[in-house]
């Protein structure tokens, strides 16, 4: 019995002294003097090392990171070789898998002993708000600017940036991501196959355009693609002796590209996932506008007569691909998506087509010149890359350090991938040149296997400049720049930046954003499957005001926010 | 068993504690006029547990009750210390907040949640689910027991059982995929509508579908699997009793109901107070990867909503309240329960 309590006593010790043992910071911090004194510490000269060979041996930093599964370590990787022979900055790298990432995110954010930042943070703005501004666990990076010399001087040249990084105490708590290549703000292209036109105009459909005319650039109105749509809806366009397997308008719903947004761009609407778009500087549900009720209606009218697959509603972006691409026969007539490449086996087999213009008489008339296209809410900044805690030692060099990645040879190279294996070694009139990838593997994955990717700036100022676009961003920024870019009003129409919300305003958001996005998403897709009716329209405009929805509360918050923006 | 001796024990060691302290107080106040020393008391109250009920039971099932430490030992590190992790409901939490010192806010996030417009569609949406799901599951188990147990062939019985226990072992993510391919607007489901004339069905998309989808795929997989307890009770039940009833012309009908259903009635009304008192608890995963835009008016259930708050959102303290909410729902269910099934059949929990 003795022997059994005394035990049962060890074993409660041992449980106690290993709860107790947490691991604790034996790293000594350096006052910046210290370092200048015995580690050569200096930053203003990005071409010169931060620390001397001593600062490598001593000083050393922890980064926790998230890495997509194909990545390398980034502790192996070239480009993290070449900044620590550049700078001497000795940084160890905890990675977890993206996957993992998610839950121990919040707890890395609680208990942060022993490690400094976290890159590929991924922090919303709630989080950088309850972290930074309420809580106070992250570091006010502005407070250190004086560190980061080619970050400073991005602040000091993109206000809009600083802008959208400071929080509404005036600190910035995250370094954030610039790739500014214009690719984002118009998701969607509309592509038409070739061949299934041309044979639509031989068998006699006559919407007024000559063979000649099916190719990239066809403008079409909706009463045109009604036509060519029910010609490929009841006639075996792929020739396999099956009528009913084409599928004439495809896209996929709610997708953050390649989604329904465009189609009503037909009503003259600039819709996006969120429905939430700055018209004339005022922050506007596009769901309060009649012409949206007309929109789906129209749209409605197409799903049900069979022009849009209407699997198109709940296909997952997996199957949406494999079905363009793995059967021998074509089954899209013609289908929104990013690029053509990666949706279908044979590009030259479809062309690309400016918006879709409204119908020519149907509601009057009244939307006969209407052509727009979806404007996404897609930020080409993220705000939340990488975070550093509050009384990490040596901050100041790890901060000189990551300043390094905002230069613009170092940009291009975590985000793409290492001089020697994505870029070509030798420059082109003084400009980084991808390269072509070895047989047997693609430039994604190449990319994704040596680029850490995370903080970088990459502006319109360095393509063609310092880096090269690669092709096939190249490709669809062309055709962007036809068919999307001009065809809506770059003045009153504007997406919603990055906004910063206070604490007062978070939890309004958080109040009824549950209740707002379950109601639009419920209710548009119900319109575009079954129509909506006058009186149905009336209801949902009183309703969606009202604090049971809450559409006006949110709007409210996101004004707010804007105006501050703003500066007004 | 052996937790209802000890509890009795410790109630008959209580009372006795009283009765004689009282003595023990008078006696030396009039010989002496002197308190006993500490160590004297000590022993005294050693002496009289040592020989109370309680010291008795012990002295003779110690060895027994060592057997309970594991169990004891576990059930108290991973569900009652956490436990304390129910306070964050009445802060304002964030990771890494001290939980014993936080910023207390009171009632704050129930009152939040009482006054939100989704409270009741939520409860309505959990409640219809669960309550449809439990009408439908808890008799299935019962009848596919009593149907195998009364086949005569037992090879048959055997083969069944496996058959039957075989789709539990699917993961819920595995099952979900089989949904869609089934139910999808090219699977099978739809292909065998369409060539007997009907028009394919967005299963995915209506709102109508929803319900039926979640909970027969549910039935489908555990019906096999709760059966077995059952089966289990059946097989317990003495051969007499039926030899007995078939002399006396009962038919087999009539067997399972006078002979059969009666035998296993305790196990039956033990597993109906546990599900009524699980009732509220259905699991986030399964409506999430069934939710779509479509049946997202059916398909927020108070369970998705905390997911949504707490993981995505980051309100961890709201999301807990939400959740204690919901608990302590089930709490009062199961007492009702409970109660219900103590006067009507005298067969409870505790």
């Amino acid at each position: 019995m003795k022997k059994l309590c005394v035990a049962i006593a060890l074993g409660c010790a041992a449980i106690m002294a290993l709860a107790g043992c947490g691991a604790k910071d034996n790293r000594t911090s350096h006052s910046v003097d210290d370092l200048k004194k015995n580690y050569d510490f200096q930053w203003t000269d990005t071409s010169k090392p931060i620390l001397n060979k001593d600062g490598a041996k001593d000083i050393t930093f922890t980064v926790f990171s998230s890495k997509n599964a194909s990545a390398l370590e980034y502790g192996a990787m070239d480009i993290m070789d070449t900044l620590f022979e550049d700078t001497n900055v000795n940084v160890l790298w905890k990675q977890v898998s993206e996957s993992v990432y998610g839950e121990q995110k919040t707890l890395t954010l609680g208990n942060h002993t022993g490690i400094d930042a976290i890159y590929h943070a991924g922090l919303s703005s709630n989080e950088i708000t309850t972290y930074g501004v309420k809580r106070h666990n992250l570091l006010a990076i502005d407070e250190y600017l004086d560190y980061m010399p080619t970050f400073k001087s991005i602040l000091e040249k993109r206000e809009d940036i600083k802008k959208q990084i400071t929080s509404t105490d005036g600190h910035i708590y995250a370094l954030p991501r610039v790739e500014e290549m214009g690719l984002l703000q118009n998701p969607n292209l509309l592509f038409l196959n070739k061949a299934w036109t041309e044979a639509a105009i031989d068998g006699g459909v006559n919407i007024g355009i000559t063979k000649d005319a099916v190719k990239n650039g066809l403008e079409l109105n909706a009463d045109q693609m009604e036509k060519l749509l029910t010609y490929f809806k009841n006639n075996d366009m792929n020739g396999n002796g099956k009528k009913n397997d084409e599928r004439p308008l495809n896209f996929v719903w709610g997708n953050w590209q390649g989604n329904q947004c465009d189609l009503f761009g037909m009503f003259g609407i600039n819709d996006n996932t969120e429905h939430r778009i700055i018209k004339d500087g005022q922050v506007t549900y596009t769901v309060l506008d009649d012409a949206y009720k007309d929109a789906c209606n129209y749209i409605n009218g197409w799903l049900e007569n069979g022009l849009i697959e209407e699997e198109s509603l709940d296909i997952s972006q997996d199957t949406f691909l494999s079905k363009g691409k793995s059967n021998p026969d074509e089954l899209y007539g013609a289908f929104y998506w990013w690029e053509s490449k990666t949706v279908v086996t044979d590009e030259s087999h479809y062309i690309c087509c400016k918006p879709l213009k409204g119908p020519q008489e149907a509601y009057g008339g009244k939307y006969k010149n209407c052509q727009t296209v979806c404007v996404s809410n897609n930020p080409e900044i993220s705000t939340g890359e990488l975070v550093f805690f509050k009384g990490a030692p040596n901050i100041e060099v790890l901060l000189a350090y990551f300043d390094r990645y905002y230069l613009p040879e170092i940009s291009a190279q975590i985000n793409y991938g290492p001089i020697g294996i994505a870029f070509e070694e030798e420059k082109e009139n003084g400009m980084l040149v991808p390269k072509d990838p070895p047989a047997g593997k693609t430039a994604d994955e190449l990319r994704l296997q040596n680029a850490p990717l995370g903080i970088c700036y990459l502006t319109a100022e360095q393509w063609g400049k310092t880096v090269q676009m690669e092709e096939r961003a190249q490709v669809r920024l062309d055709r962007l720049k036809l068919y999307a870019t001009p065809y809506y009003d770059h003045d009153k129409i504007k997406p919603i930046p990055n906004l910063q919300f206070s604490q007062e305003e978070l939890s309004t958001l958080s109040r009824y954003q549950t209740a707002t996005d379950n109601y639009l998403r419920e209710n548009v897709l119900k319109w575009i499957r079954k129509g909506v009716s006058d009186s149905d329209w009336t209801t949902h405009k009183n309703k969606a005001v009202t604090a049971a929805v809450g559409i006006k509360e949110v709007t409210a918050v996101y004004q707010a926010a804007y105006n501050r923006y703003l500066g007004k | 068993m052996e937790s209802n001796s000890y509890q009795d024990g410790q109630v008959l060691e209580s009372e006795e504690q009283a009765v004689p302290a009282s003595e023990a107080e008078s006696e030396p106040n009039a010989v002496q006029a002197e308190k006993p020393s500490f160590k004297v008391r000590v022993n005294e109250l050693m002496k009289r547990i040592k020989y109370s009920n309680f010291g008795r039971n012990f002295r003779k099932n110690w060895t027994y009750l060592l057997f309970l430490i594991p169990a004891v030992v576990v059930t108290f590190i991973f569900a009652y210390i956490p436990m304390y992790g129910l306070l964050i409901a009445f802060q304002d939490f964030v990771p890494g907040d001290n939980i014993l010192n936080g910023a207390w806010i009171g009632f704050d996030n129930f009152t939040e949640f009482f006054e939100n417009y989704v409270f009741w569609d939520l409860m309505g949406n959990t409640f219809l689910l669960c309550i449809l799901g439990f009408i439908i599951g808890f008799p299935l188990p019962i009848l596919v027991a009593v149907m195998l147990h009364t086949t005569k062939n037992k090879k048959i019985t055997k083969f069944l059982q496996t058959v039957f226990n075989g789709p539990h072992f699917i993961s819920l993510v595995v099952l979900v995929g089989m949904l869609y391919l089934f139910f999808g607007r090219y699977g099978l489901v739809n292909n065998i509508i369409e060539s007997a004339g009907g028009e394919r069905y967005m299963f995915f998309l209506e709102k109508g579908a929803f319900r039926p989808m979640y909970i027969l795929s549910s039935n489908w997989q555990d019906f096999g699997w709760s059966s077995i307890i059952y089966i289990a009770a059946l097989s317990g039940v003495e051969q007499s009793q039926h030899e007995a009833a078939q002399i006396d012309g009962a038919s087999r009908v009539q067997r399972i109901l006078h002979v059969d259903i009666p035998a296993i009635m305790p196990i039956i009304s033990v597993m109906l107070i546990m599900s009524i008192g699980g009732l509220m608890g259905v699991g986030y995963e399964k409506v999430l990867l069934l939710q779509t835009d479509g049946n997202i008016g059916v398909s927020e259930i108070i369970a998705t909503y905390v997911y949504k708050q707490g993981i995505q959102n980051a309100r961890a303290g709201y999301a807990t309240a939400v959740g204690l909410f919901n608990s302590v729902i089930n709490l009062v269910l199961l007492i009702i329960a409970n109660t219900a099934s103590k006067r009507f059949s005298e067969n409870s929990l505790f």
